[in-house]
């Protein structure tokens, strides 16, 4: 009985405390769930810092504009003429992508959602007083460069975007947007401020991380975009002069982890011993027939000549006797895979930069020589210099894609940039102008009517 | 005694119980004797010691028996009856009741933290009883509910057992998505409240299976309540504050009954089935379709992938995949035994029950199992001061079954797909190039759920008109799941082997306890009656949840061993805590019986909010008139009760989740250079605050004839505003939604009708009928800033909340083909800017109609629920006509080709980039919401009971169950009653059962 007299008691003290909400002010009162830190707190710590920039990066690995397994870069190759669909009623493929289709939302919504995580660290990191003046360079260099390389390949995609540099959603949920050569100026500016704070040596033996080189690289390309093919071409130069970068002679190395031609890559998600297979070679590699995902187009395989090394080495034939399909084989490890990691960047783009830069300059004849250190490297006889810029250009794109087959959508941009997109007519049947760009997705527009209006024909 | 409450006090406890039965009987002789009306025996009569609890229930023939001390007074009470009240002199007493008129005043409600007679209530609460809940073969109560109650708006996800329901109660009072817990009611189990159901749903292991929607309710033994009352108004919900905006449900499991102790088994199968299945197209239709496709496109050639074409697949082979993959029968099993009894001063009542559920899946797992407990025991002292309740809830449910529904496949396989199997018996993959759907079925999903509800309420009684009562409890829900993806279930093209297998692992638990100490005073003096109540809340809920992710396994025997897996991620892992205290009064005031005022508030503080925000006050006024206590009434014979009831003012809701006002960052598992990430949580707001819903209504109830005929009409009118939900954001933001009130004012108002008549009171017959019927209607009355908000597009100020913007379906165009859709802006392109047409995919109405028909000793009993509405159909699913990767309905053969320019589908095609690019729209479009309505037999029930006294029984019963029996609509689609489309359908059940109580 003494118990439930206890009980009575304890019951009647709460009461009673209750009644002064003082009290109750205790009662209501809670921790922090043990897997959230309070956001002061992750930038007054370095490690935390750290470890907030570790997640840009894992976006970045897994964000399907940069993924590089199904991915945009898998898109774009059935969107384009370099891979060829097996499934059925592929939307992508068949060119039927409209703003409420899920293509479009996924490079979208996941971008802006990385990006406001860019921002929310740069604001962070700003703010700090717990970080070094040495770390919180490298570490806003990196990330200003992150930003600008999503706004790359976005504006690229969608034209006209808001570009967002702040984390506050008011602002933010009513922005509009800016025009595409002004979202490339922020580009360049985000890219110029990186340059200054970043090293030129690397932060991690890997190369996961960028450096000043990959930074070059990426203003290279912008460039090209603005169509300044002079600082195009100075860009792509000094990273074709950095002595931490040497192309492989032997094919079956530029996929590799330790290639001397790999600017950046990828770190992969779990401890080496246990990667079981690297994206880009489970999403490529055909082990059997029919196929049931895709393969190379024949449009692009019949533009190899047969001593093409790239044919012999990136990419594989299968057949059942009766049809014979080609596959992408530049990753090659389905499992078990310990070296290889996702190339972001390696410095053969450097030279094809170089090469279109020096083209619009009217220098066709240097770039022809550029364009043949690549050639000769790949087993293919040097063009001659005689070539008219028309003539180069339609050489030059066809060799981008001999290159960069199912390489992060190299094919549309260079179609893109180059003016060149109306040659899909012929290979895809409902090819159209307004495929150029990927629809808004629309419930965007339905929330935010600032970003009005809808790309043309959508 | 001291010993026993310290020690492990619930066992001891138990036996003390057993014992007493034979101490406490003292001086007692057998009564037996038999109970009739002018027109022949009753059954079911109470037959009760006065002052005690010990009492018993007429049987078959009236008759009864029970020990009584010589000198006390029985007590006969029985529904619609005059109770009698004799004096124990002889050993046989045989006794007459006559009908009474006023005898439903007796029916007492438990209204959570008071209880009041039916006829005095002030506010607005339904109830339904183990009578009618037994009447169903269901797996979770709220099945039962369904039809049965005004204002209550049920919905079943699924047919699968263990899936989920969307509650609603008098409408959608948030803007927040109508599936979230802002739009949840409370539940309360015997006086605990249950957490939110998000820790059920948390891991997204379910998700195939239950679209993340899993009801708490699973495990619990419908046949273990002894009622469920729905608390709707402000009256009744405004003493739970802040979280009885959308509703309360209180829980009361069945107590024990004084007397001899009494045996109960219970046992029943039931054989479940999709009713009624789509019809769709034969292979002769599908190929037809197909030829037609091709031609259309003008292919000769068809590539690989077209398999039929190509003939790497038999086109002439037919299955009906909705026979083959959603065809089979659920048997379920459902066994239980009950103990109860006691004397005077305890009683006690154990059932312990196992109940199985397969599934309509082939060679799927055993489908939804359930063991529970219940152990109530009540004990009041004796010189009545003490008394004290402890009610334990304890059950395991366990799921197995495929990780993913099977319907959509069902639907989706073209019927001359390839066989499942091959000649040898192993599955058919057709050189890789069918998935087959069976290779779905060895990814599996299974999850043992175990909850534990324990009250304990204790009271004690100060002085005569003064008691205090402490209501404590816990409640532990714990959830395990394991969905296992062996790399046989890939097409083998794929050349997988165990180093692709997974399995994935996820634990939730949730741990709360209450403690709710109250005084309740009353007192009486003339024509003045006072009640009051001063109470107190303090309760904290931890949860934590993990969940991990094996891959890469040396061999699939290892597969259910997380361990051996070569590579290990932890998706997730985190904990939470939610804390709640609040201050709650009650004040009752009746004037002669006659006028009655009760007022109830309450003070709320929740960790949900900031901390200038934490605390909140509601409060309501309810009263009541009994206008047939008048002098004017007493002259109309006809009229023998009367009440006019209203009520005004405020509940909450803090069903916003856990820590959404704080600012952090959570850690994430994905690595990069061997570091876990950070990222931030949730865009943040410190300052929101407290929803407010406001409620008013007024209702007329009454009975007429000598209660032959019962009737109340209700009419509501709630307005939340302060909206308390997650605002969508477009993704620029960076976030989809940020947690934040909303001048937006949402109103539902409706009006809400019952009518029980007992149609037929003779000596064998009897024939009582129960109708109800809800019309309900949602508005959106005011929104400022709505123009300049993410809503723009999405709300219309004047309409219900429940529209979406679509696009105006014109028809098929004669000419290409393909749909017209409304070009508003007149720009030639369809698209967001032409979703002009506003559809409210809604509710309108919905009832039920029952009847109960009993002679001798049959009783028969059946259920109509009818539900006006409209919803998506299934255009909003359907592709375009002509493709391999679906079947369709044969709707879709009245296509447009060049002979059919007035066909209803656009023409069939495999390339036609248009025809692809319009489906969307088409889907968006006011085509794919049309009339939902349907009339279902819902319920149907019949007994038949007998006793064998001789033989010591004191009842048999036998019965036939039925549920979902029958449905009549025009609803385009498997079934009308659905959440998602693709979920498979609730089932018909047909169940057999005995009961035997000695």
């Amino acid at each position: 009985m003494k118990t439930i007299h206890l009980i009575l008691k304890k019951g009647l003290g709460i009461g009673i405390l209750c009644l002064s909400l003082t009290a109750c002010e205790e009662l209501v009162d809670i921790d922090l769930p043990n897997n959230q830190l309070n956001t002061e707190d992750v930038y007054s710590d370095p490690y935390s810092t750290k470890l907030a920039l570790s997640n840009l990066y894992s976006n970045l690995r897994e964000t399907p504009l940069f993924y590089g397994g199904s991915g945009l870069s898998y898109d774009l190759g059935k969107y384009t003429d370099e891979l060829e669909s097996f499934q059925q009623n592929d939307y992508i493929y068949l060119n039927s992508i409209n703003a409420s289709s899920s293509p479009t939302h996924k490079y979208w919504d996941e971008s802006y959602t990385n990006l406001y995580q860019i921002n929310a660290f740069i604001e962070g990191v700003i703010a700090s007083t717990a970080i070094e003046e040495n770390t919180k360079n490298a570490y806003l260099g990196e990330a200003y460069f992150l930003r600008a390389l999503y706004y790359h390949y976005l504006c690229q995609l969608y034209g006209d975007l808001p570009y967002i540099t702040t984390t506050d959603y008011k602002v933010n949920s009513r922005i509009a947007k800016i025009p595409y050569l002004q979202v490339l100026d922020l580009v360049e500016k985000d890219l110029k401020v990186a340059l200054d704070l970043l090293e030129n040596n690397y932060r991690h033996s890997d190369r996961i991380y960028p450096n000043k080189a990959v930074v070059e690289l990426v203003l290279a390309k912008n460039y090209l975009l603005k169509k300044r093919y002079d600082l195009a071409e100075t860009y792509a130069q000094n990273v074709l002069d950095n002595p931490l970068y040497a192309l492989e002679t032997d094919l079956d190395k530029v996929f590799k982890k330790n290639a001397r031609s790999t600017l950046w890559q990828m770190s992969p998600s779990y401890i080496a011993e246990y990667i079981t297979y690297s994206y880009e070679a489970d999403t490529y590699i055909i082990e059997s027939l029919p196929p049931t995902n895709v393969a190379l187009s024949f449009n692009l395989t019949s533009s190899f000549v047969p001593e093409d090394l790239r044919l012999q080495h990136w990419s594989r034939k299968i057949t059942d006797g009766i049809n014979s399909y080609w596959y992408a084989y530049k990753y090659k490890n389905k499992s078990y895979n310990t070296d290889e990691f996702s190339i972001r960047f390696r410095l053969e783009e450097a030279y094809f930069i170089k090469a279109e830069a020096l083209t619009y300059q009217e220098k066709v004849s240097e770039a022809v020589d550029v364009l043949n250190e690549i050639r000769t490297k790949r087993g293919l006889t040097p063009l001659p210099n005689t070539l008219s810029k028309t003539d180069f250009i339609a050489e030059l794109l066809d060799e981008y894609q001999r290159e960069f087959f199912t390489e992060g959508g190299h094919r549309f941009w260079d179609l893109k940039r180059n003016n060149r997109l109306q040659i899909l007519e012929t290979a895809k049947l409902n090819w159209e102008a307004k495929h150029a760009l990927l629809p808004i997705p629309e419930s965007e527009i339905l929330m935010n009517e600032n970003l009005k209006p809808q790309n043309h024909g959508y | 005694m001291k010993n026993k409450y310290n020690t492990g006090y619930l066992g001891l406890l138990w036996v003390c119980f057993c014992f007493s039965t034979s101490i406490f009987a003292q001086e007692i002789i057998t009564v037996q004797g038999k109970v009739e009306d002018s027109e022949g025996p009753l059954i079911g009569v109470t037959v009760l010691i006065k002052g005690t609890q010990s009492a018993t229930v007429t049987g078959s023939n009236g008759t009864f028996r029970i020990k009584a001390p010589k000198g006390a007074s029985l007590l006969f009470e029985y529904m619609g009856y005059t109770s009698q009240e004799r004096e124990v002199t002889s050993p046989i007493m045989n006794i007459k009741l006559n009908q009474n008129t006023e005898s439903l005043k007796e029916i007492t409600i438990n209204t959570g933290y008071y209880s009041v007679k039916e006829r005095e209530q002030t506010g607005s609460i339904a109830r339904i009883t183990a009578k009618d809940l037994e009447l169903s073969p269901v797996v979770n109560p709220l099945q039962a509910l369904q039809g049965r109650m005004p204002g209550v708006h049920i919905t079943q996800n699924t047919g699968i057992a263990g899936g989920g329901f969307k509650v609603e109660i008098r409408g959608r009072n948030s803007l927040g998505s109508s599936n979230t817990a802002s739009n949840f009611p409370m539940y309360i189990i015997d006086g605990v409240p249950m957490t939110d159901t998000s820790i059920l749903n948390g891991s997204g292991l379910s998700m195939g299976l239950f679209k993340n929607s899993m009801s708490l309710l699973n495990n619990i033994n419908s046949k273990d309540i002894e009622s469920i009352e729905i608390l709707k108004d402000a009256d009744a919900t405004a003493i739970y504050g802040s979280r009885g905006a959308n509703g309360v449900v209180l829980i009361t499991t069945k107590k024990g009954i004084a007397g001899k102790t009494r045996f109960t088994v219970n046992s029943s199968t039931s054989f479940s089935k999709v009713a009624k299945f789509m019809n769709m197209m034969n292979t002769q239709q599908f190929n037809q379709m197909r030829d037609e496709a091709f031609a259309n496109d003008g292919i000769t050639v068809p590539p690989p992938y077209e398999y039929d074409m190509v003939r790497t697949w038999d086109r002439n082979r037919y299955t009906d995949w909705q026979k083959e993959l959603i065809g089979g029968t659920a048997i379920s099993k459902d066994l239980s035994l009950g103990v109860s009894g006691g004397n005077d001063f305890t009683r006690f009542n154990v059932n312990l029950a196992h109940g199985e559920n397969g599934t309509v899946f082939p060679q799927s797992g055993k489908g939804f199992v359930r063991n529970s407990a219940l152990i109530n025991l009540n004990h009041r002292s004796k010189d009545d001061k003490w008394n004290i309740n402890v009610a334990t809830n304890y059950s395991v449910s366990t799921n197995d079954l495929p990780s993913a529904d099977l319907t959509t496949p069902s639907l989706f396989l073209p019927p001359n797909a390839p066989s499942l199997y091959q000649a040898d018996g192993s599955l058919n993959w057709q050189n890789g190039t069918f998935e087959n759907p069976l290779a779905q079925l060895k990814k599996t999903y299974d999850s043992e759920a175990r909850m534990l509800v324990l009250n304990t309420q204790i009271a004690y009684k100060i002085a005569p008109s003064t008691s205090f009562k402490l209501n404590a409890g816990i409640t532990t829900n714990n959830l395990e799941e394991r969905v296992l993806t062996p790399h046989t279930i890939y097409n083998p093209i794929a050349n997988f082997t165990s180093e692709r297998s997974k399995s994935q692992e996820a634990s939730n638990n949730s741990n709360s306890f209450i403690i709710e100490p109250q005084l309740h005073w009353e007192k009486k003096w003339g024509v003045h009656a006072l009640k009051a109540l001063v109470g107190g809340t303090v309760q904290s809920n931890h949860s934590n949840i993990s969940s991990i992710t094996g891959s890469n396994f040396s061999s699939n025997a290892f597969i259910t061993n997380i361990g051996l897996a070569k590579t290990k991620t932890i998706n997730k892992i985190g904990s939470s805590q939610y804390k709640y205290a609040a201050l709650f009064v009650r004040l009752n005031y009746a004037y002669n019986d006659k006028y009655i005022l009760n007022i109830t508030g309450r003070r709320d503080g929740s960790s949900r909010f900031g901390e200038n925000n934490k605390f909140g006050n509601f409060g309501a006024v309810g009263v009541a008139w009994i206008f047939s206590k008048e002098s004017f009434a007493k002259n109309l014979s006809w009229l023998n009760f009367g009440k006019l009831r209203g009520s005004y003012g405020t509940t909450g809701s803090d069903n916003v989740g856990d820590y959404m006002y704080l600012d952090t960052y959570t850690a994430t598992t994905a690595l990069y250079d061997g570091l876990a990430g950070l990222y931030p949580s949730r865009l943040y707001n410190p300052n929101y605050s407290w929803e407010k819903t406001t409620k008013l209504e007024a209702a007329l109830e009454f009975g007429l004839f000598k209660d032959r005929v019962n009737a109340s009409v209700a009419w509501y009118q709630n307005r939340s505003s302060n909206q308390l939900i997650a605002i969508q954001l477009p993704k620029i933001t960076g976030f989809p939604s940020v947690t934040d009130n909303f001048g937006a004012t949402v109103q539902n108002r409706g009006w809400e009708f019952t009518l029980n008549t007992s149609n037929l009171q003779k000596a064998n017959w009897n024939w009582t009928t129960n109708f109800n019927i809800s019309l309900p209607e949602n508005k959106l009355t005011s929104f400022p800033g709505l123009e300049e908000s993410t809503y723009k597009n999405r709300y219309v100020i004047g309409k219900s909340i429940n529209i979406v913007g679509v696009y105006n379906y014109e028809g098929i165009d004669p000419n290409s083909g393909l749909y017209k859709f409304t070009d508003y802006d007149q720009n030639n392109l369809i698209n967001a800017s032409d979703k002009k047409v506003f559809k409210e995919v809604e509710m309108k109405f919905h009832g039920g109609l029952q009847n109960t028909i009993s002679y001798k000793n049959f009783s028969l009993d059946f259920l109509f629920q009818f539900v006006k509405q409209t919803n998506y159909n299934y255009d909003k699913v359907m592709t375009v006509p002509g493709l391999l990767s679906s079947n369709y309905p044969v709707e879709a053969i009245n296509r447009w080709t060049p002979t059919t320019p007035n066909g209803n589908y656009t023409a069939a095609t495999t390339s036609n980039s248009n025809a692809f690019e319009q489906i969307t729209t088409m889907w968006e479009s006011n085509r794919a919401i049309s009339d939902a309505s349907f009339i279902r037999f819902k319920n149907l029930s019949l007994a038949y009971q007998y006793s064998f006294p001789k033989l010591g029984v004191e009842m048999i019963r036998l019965y036939v169950q039925a549920q979902n029996l029958w449905t009549w609509t025009n609803y385009y689609g498997i079934d009308p009653e659905f959440t998602n489309i693709g979920n498979l359908p609730p089932l018909r059940a047909i169940s057999f059962g005995a009961q035997l109580t000695f």
